[in-house]
């Protein structure tokens, strides 16, 4: 039973017994016009299950193009019929994220296909950044007068997109010109490092390997010393929260703070410095470890473009906040001191807080926290009236944001509340005042 | 309760039971007669039943409804045992008895009969002894004596046996000049001038007598034998003659009722009996009902409304519904409350007023440490470039609604919530700039608040 | 989301499409109406035929309910009905008019295109060639179904022809054939087993065939997942005959038991009535427990019995044979007595038998079955 009848058949039905019934009651001669609505709906019902069982075995080719945030994403499905036998109608419906937009086309289809030819569907959404899964198509095959309806079954392999997050020359242009200088930097402080300084009178703790040999056969006991190097370590921790979905279309909290991140990453990579991103989602933690240059940034873009949204919104209840993830941190930090900037929404602001706490307590990590308030991201879509009503009707919520947030101020980790606009440039700042 | 796997469905019951019908009606009427006479299906007073429950209880007993298919084994030894029949027998049906029982070491008969319709039997069997043909007297008094017991018999109306030869005359009446014999002992076994004594009338009657008497004879001239006992002259009666009245009125008191009402069921229950005649009125009917003008279209469209289910029974259907499609979701959290208002459906009410006011109290009080209730309230949003009317008015407004709201208050009596909040809210936005906070801006109270 | 532009255009299609069957039931009503107004002015005596134009103008209307709904929602069946209500009440011979008969596919047709079609699948598909290619071809592919269905179906309806002018000499055949062959309900009732015996088999035939041919994982996987609810609980067949002979094997003792009952009350019926009294005790007896027994077994294929319960019931029958035994053991007259015993056993369980199987026997020669 791969087909089923449908409502339409009732009517078929209908007629081919009123056709038998006047004849038999001898009114009319139809009688021979009723069995032949029998026998076309047996007819009809052959092709049906045929077509059915056709319908599994079409091949479907997936395409794409397109990965980039706020672009067109085409996805493309190419339904190919091997068989001799018409399929009409099929009908096509995509399987695809809840939290994407198409742009263009159409979700779903009424199509045909042709014995040995093709048919083409594609949509277009509106990129956002992370990982999603499209397709595959569900298909229902109904006969041309829709009197059987085929089982619902899925066709084709679902395409796995992967979309980048969009950077901004202009902010990064404007973190260049807060840093004092392009390229890399040397701080003028003596300590370890490679490229020779000065040489200085020897104090008794200093390591015996850095004796100056060259002063000692002149009779002054030395040690050489070295230009500390430069480089920050750098490791943005990315809390990802339900709420890091919360806005409109491409203004989540999530999408900018992926792109602060990769104008920082590259910033970074520019400047030559050492640098990791590591995502918190649920209780997993994710990331790439202290890279420098180049290769760092390609890893970050590729990390960020990896997020699952699905993921996202469907966390459950983590264990954040106990200081599990911090620990596991810790085992992959470098020996340099790090600076940690920690990114989140105030929804997990505080389990975050108790994590960065344990981090700042091991005396290895400078640590900062940015916090994003989504909850008011659109504001300025409104109407002054309509804005007013909302912050009266909310500003419970704003009082106990602004409760937590001193909460996690006593613990000692430096919180600020940002703007999408003026996160990569506060974060700059901090980073130039840590090197001072 | 969960739907059950039936692995042979009710259509393939239906069915046998169908072929069953068929063969029922093929295989034809059945009449299961009715007995008046001495037979052993008869119940009534003048049947055999009784007898015959009797013979069962002590011996093996074949009832013989056709001599044809008697089948005795070699050696056997036999009691036929004939009473009353009601029709002659012919020479030729006493040819065919003696040839089934040829087999047999020993044949005995029983012959209790007052008709003298077994005399052929008697004389193809070599017997001495001939019945009469009628009854000299209603009820004699017999004396019996025989091998197996002495019995005084009261018989109703024998006939008188006669006898040349060896037969002993055991049954002889008393108490009259000229005593009949209705006994006679030979060696082929007994013959009786009356077969009353074995109906059913006489065997349940108080009297246990009789009983003994033919428990004894029984058991004397059968002895470790097969008893077959002759229901070949018994006559039937259809039952239906009954309700045609064909039968005399002296008969009806003699047929039992019990018998005659599962002949009568047999009848009706048959199907080869009702069959035809429904199948007959229903196409009288049918016809009938045809020329009756609303009535024919209302049949026609049943018959092809039915006709049309019964074909697309068939089909397992389902309802045509088109292919869900994927719902978009976006602005997840704080969604609902923004498209409300955006969509100008939330009206404003007495909460949001006191949400308001506590929102100014909460400001002022954290910047210039004044509370909204306090009388210096005014002066201070003064202080801060506010003009004094405005800051007054404010003040008083503000407080005025609020003793309202929280019930402190019955003044004024009639308020829209909605319109004086919407008021309230301009007026407040005034004293929240001079604050340096803002309400209605793109960039709002939450900027300076976290 | 369904395309506008599609909705209205399937909607005047189909409003074109009932415009027929509608007006010619508009007319009916309007001569309806006549006829009443000058039955109202006297002119004409109320009569049968009179009652007969309110029935038909009564149906008339039904139909135009019943078109406008088939036009507004483009529903086939609807049409179908009304269609089957003007053929029967207003004129016969629609029921072979081209124009009357169309709209039945052609409203399917349209209700497909007009719930699958969305909004902007024209820009999702970009060429519409194949589409209209498949539909051209599978409308072709239908045209030959119904040219082979229609010369089938020449052949086969002559065989109904045949049959209703068939001729027999005996007359219990003639009214066989009279009951299945000219009376016109008789005649549908058999064409109807034939053509479902006819479509349940070359469907049958069709889905195994196509099945084999091109074997389908996915809806074959969709369809046993349906058809099958796994660990229901499966009725073997004969199970009442079972549970027929479980039972027998319990009644006997509890028969004898009731009997001993009533012969202690000292209920005395007369002979022939007597026999019948135990008859309908028995059978009593039987079909209750028969009864009994199959709600058991019933509720064993949803669960299976615990072992204790299993115990308990195999103890309760034992239990009723003891009974009987221990009843019959001792006696007033004769002290106790083991052969005794045996013998009231022995006696009950025949003596319930006997009656039983007389029953039976009984009624197979009802049926004729048994001599």
């Amino acid at each position: 039973m791969i087909t089923k009848s449908t409502e339409r058949a009732l009517a078929l039905a209908l007629f081919a017994s009123l056709s038998i019934a006047v004849d038999t009651f001898g009114l009319v001669p139809a009688g021979r016009l009723g069995l032949a609505t029998v026998l076309f709906l047996i007819f009809l019902k052959t092709y049906s299950t045929l077509a059915q069982a056709s319908l599994e075995g079409l091949r479907v080719k997936v395409s794409q193009e397109g990965a980039l945030e706020g672009r067109p994403l085409r996805v493309t499905f190419e339904i190919c019929n091997p068989f001799i036998i018409p399929i009409a109608f099929v009908e096509l419906s995509l399987r695809y994220p809840e939290y994407l937009k198409l742009s263009a086309g159409s979700p779903a289809l009424l199509g045909a296909i042709p014995p040995r030819g093709c048919l083409s569907y594609s949509v277009s959404f509106l990129a956002r950044v992370g990982e999603h899964e499209i397709g595959p198509l569900r298909a229902v095959f109904r006969d041309p007068l829709g009197i059987f309806r085929g089982t619902e079954i899925e066709l084709g392999e679902k395409a796995l997109v992967r979309v980048k997050p969009r950077e901004s020359e202009k902010l990064r242009r404007a973190l260049f010109s807060i840093s004092r200088s392009g390229g890399m930097l040397r701080t003028s402080r003596a300590g370890e490092g490679l490229e020779f300084l000065s040489t200085r009178e020897y104090v008794p703790g200093d390591d015996l390997r850095r004796v100056f040999w060259k002063a000692l056969a002149k009779g002054r006991l030395a040690v050489k010393e070295f230009d500390r190097e430069s480089t920050q370590y750098n490791l943005v921790l990315l809390a990802l929260g339900k709420d890091m979905l919360t806005g409109p279309y491409l203004q989540t909290p999530l999408e900018h703070a992926a792109r602060v991140i990769a104008v920082l990453s590259r910033y970074f990579a520019e400047k030559g410095e050492q640098q990791a991103l590591y995502l918190v989602n649920g209780d997993r933690l994710d990331g790439i470890k202290m890279v420098r240059g180049r290769k760092g940034y390609e890893l970050t873009i590729r990390a960020l473009s990896s997020v699952r949204l699905h993921d996202l919104l469907n966390q459950r209840e983590t264990s954040v906040g106990k200081g599990t993830i911090a620990r596991e941190l810790l085992m992959t930090l470098p020996r340099e001191r790090v600076n940690i900037i920690a990114i989140t929404t105030m929804g997990s602001a505080r389990q975050l807080a108790e994590e960065l706490k344990v981090l700042a307590e091991s005396g290895r990590c400078s640590v900062y926290m940015f916090l994003m308030v989504p909850q008011f991201y659109g504001v300025e879509t409104m109407s002054p009236m309509e804005r007013a009503i909302f912050r009266i009707k909310s500003f419970q919520e704003i009082l106990s944001m602004k409760d937590a947030l001193k909460e996690i101020r006593k613990t000692g980790i430096k919180a600020v509340i940002v703007t999408p606009g003026d996160m990569a440039r506060r974060i700059v700042m901090r980073l130039e005042m840590e090197r001072m | 309760m969960r739907k059950k796997v039936t692995l042979v469905p009710l259509f393939t019951l239906i069915l046998l039971l169908i072929i069953g019908f068929i063969g029922a009606i093929e295989r034809g009427p059945l009449t299961l007669s009715v007995y008046v006479g001495a037979h052993p299906a008869n119940e009534g007073p003048m049947g055999l039943s009784e007898l015959y429950k009797m013979l069962r209880a002590n011996f093996s007993v074949i009832l013989v409804n056709s001599w044809k298919d008697v089948k005795l084994e070699e050696k056997c030894r036999v009691l036929i045992v004939i009473v009353s029949p009601e029709l002659p027998y012919t020479g030729e049906e006493a040819a065919r008895i003696a040839e089934a029982v040829r087999a047999c070491e020993e044949v005995r008969l029983l012959v209790a009969d007052e008709t003298g319709n077994a005399n052929p039997i008697l004389a193809e069997f070599g017997s001495e002894v001939r019945i009469g043909t009628n009854a000299l007297r209603e009820y004699p008094l017999v004396a019996v004596d025989a091998p197996w017991g002495s019995y005084v018999l009261l018989l109703d109306r024998p006939s008188p046996l006669f006898a040349h030869g060896n037969a002993e005359a055991i049954g002889i009446e008393i108490g009259v000049q000229d005593p009949q014999v209705y006994a006679f002992l030979e060696s082929r076994g007994l013959v009786w001038g009356d077969g009353s004594v074995f109906l059913n009338q006489v065997l349940r009657s108080e009297n246990s007598i009789y009983r003994e008497f033919v428990r004894d004879t029984l058991s004397y001239l059968c002895n470790n034998c097969t008893i077959l006992l002759d229901a070949t002259k018994a006559q039937a009666m259809n039952p239906l003659d009954f309700f045609h009245g064909n039968v005399s009125p002296e008969v009806v008191p003699l047929v039992d009722p019990f018998s005659l009402l599962i002949s009568l069921l047999s009848h009706i229950i048959h199907p080869s009996n009702w069959f035809f005649p429904l199948a007959r009125l229903v196409n009288a009917l049918v016809a009938d009902l045809l020329v009756v003008s609303p009535l024919r279209e209302l049949i026609i469209v049943a018959t092809f409304i039915v006709l049309s289910l019964f074909i697309s029974s068939r089909e397992s259907s389902e309802r045509d519904v088109p292919l869900r499609e994927v719902t978009e979701v976006h602005w997840y959290g704080y969604s609902a409350l923004k498209d409300k208002i955006m969509k100008g459906g939330s009206s404003l009410k007495k909460d949001d007023f006191v949400a308001l006011y506590e929102l100014l109290d909460y400001l002022l009080l954290s910047t210039a440490g004044v509370s909204l209730s306090s009388p210096e309230a005014a002066s201070v949003l003064q202080n801060r470039g506010m003009s004094s009317e405005k800051a007054k008015a404010l003040v008083e407004f503000m407080n005025k609604y609020y003793r309202r709201a929280t019930g402190k208050s019955l003044w004024p009596p009639v308020v829209f919530w909605n319109s004086t909040t919407r008021k309230a809210i301009s007026l407040t936005e005034e004293a929240l700039k001079v604050l340096g906070y803002s309400l209605m801006e793109a960039r709002g109270i939450e900027g300076r608040v976290l | 989301m369904n395309s506008p532009y599609v909705t209205i255009a399937t909607l005047l299609v189909a409003g074109l499409l009932v415009l027929p069957l509608f007006s010619l039931n508009v007319k009916n009503v309007l001569s309806a109406v006549e006829a009443f107004t000058t039955i109202l002015r006297g002119s004409l005596e109320p009569t049968i035929q009179n009652f007969e134009i309110v029935v038909r103008s009564a149906a008339s209307v039904l139909v135009l309910v019943l078109l406008l709904f088939s036009a507004l929602f483009v529903n086939a069946r609807s049409y179908a009905f009304a269609l089957a209500i003007s053929v029967v009440f207003v004129d016969s011979q629609l029921i072979t008019d081209p124009a009357m008969l169309l709209p039945l596919a052609a409203l399917s047709f349209l209700d497909v295109v007009r719930s699958g079609w969305r909004k902007n699948q024209i820009s999702s598909l970009g060429n519409l060639r194949p589409i209209a290619s498949a539909v051209m071809l599978s409308f072709a592919l239908l045209a030959f179904f119904l040219l082979v269905a229609w010369l089938l179906s020449s052949k086969m309806w002559s065989y109904a022809e045949a049959a209703r002018s068939l001729k027999v000499n005996s007359p219990l055949l003639a009214v066989f054939i009279d009951l299945f062959f000219r009376n016109p309900i008789g005649l549908t009732f058999v064409l109807g087993v034939v053509i479902f015996a006819i479509y349940s088999l070359s469907k049958d035939l069709a889905e195994s065939l196509v099945i084999f041919l091109r074997p389908s994982p996915q809806s074959a996987l969709k369809s046993l997942r349906e058809l099958v609810d796994f660990g229901a609980p499966i009725s073997p067949p004969l199970t009442s005959l079972r549970n027929a002979l479980v039972s027998l094997a319990i009644s006997p003792p509890i028969y004898y038991l009731i009997t001993l009952l009533l012969a202690r009350l000292d209920l005395q019926i007369p002979p022939p009535y007597d026999s019948m009294l135990r008859f309908v005790i028995a059978a009593q007896i039987f079909t209750i427990i028969w009864f009994l027994i199959s709600r058991l077994t019933a509720s064993f294929e949803e669960k299976e019995p615990s072992l204790l319960s299993t115990f308990v019931g195999l103890a309760s029958v034992a239990i009723v044979y003891l009974i009987l035994y221990l009843a019959a053991l001792w006696h007033p007259d004769y002290g106790i007595s083991v052969e005794r015993a045996d013998e009231v056993l022995r006696k009950a369980i025949l003596s319930y038998y006997e009656t039983v199987l007389y029953m039976g026997e009984l009624l197979l020669t009802f049926m004729g079955i048994a001599p």
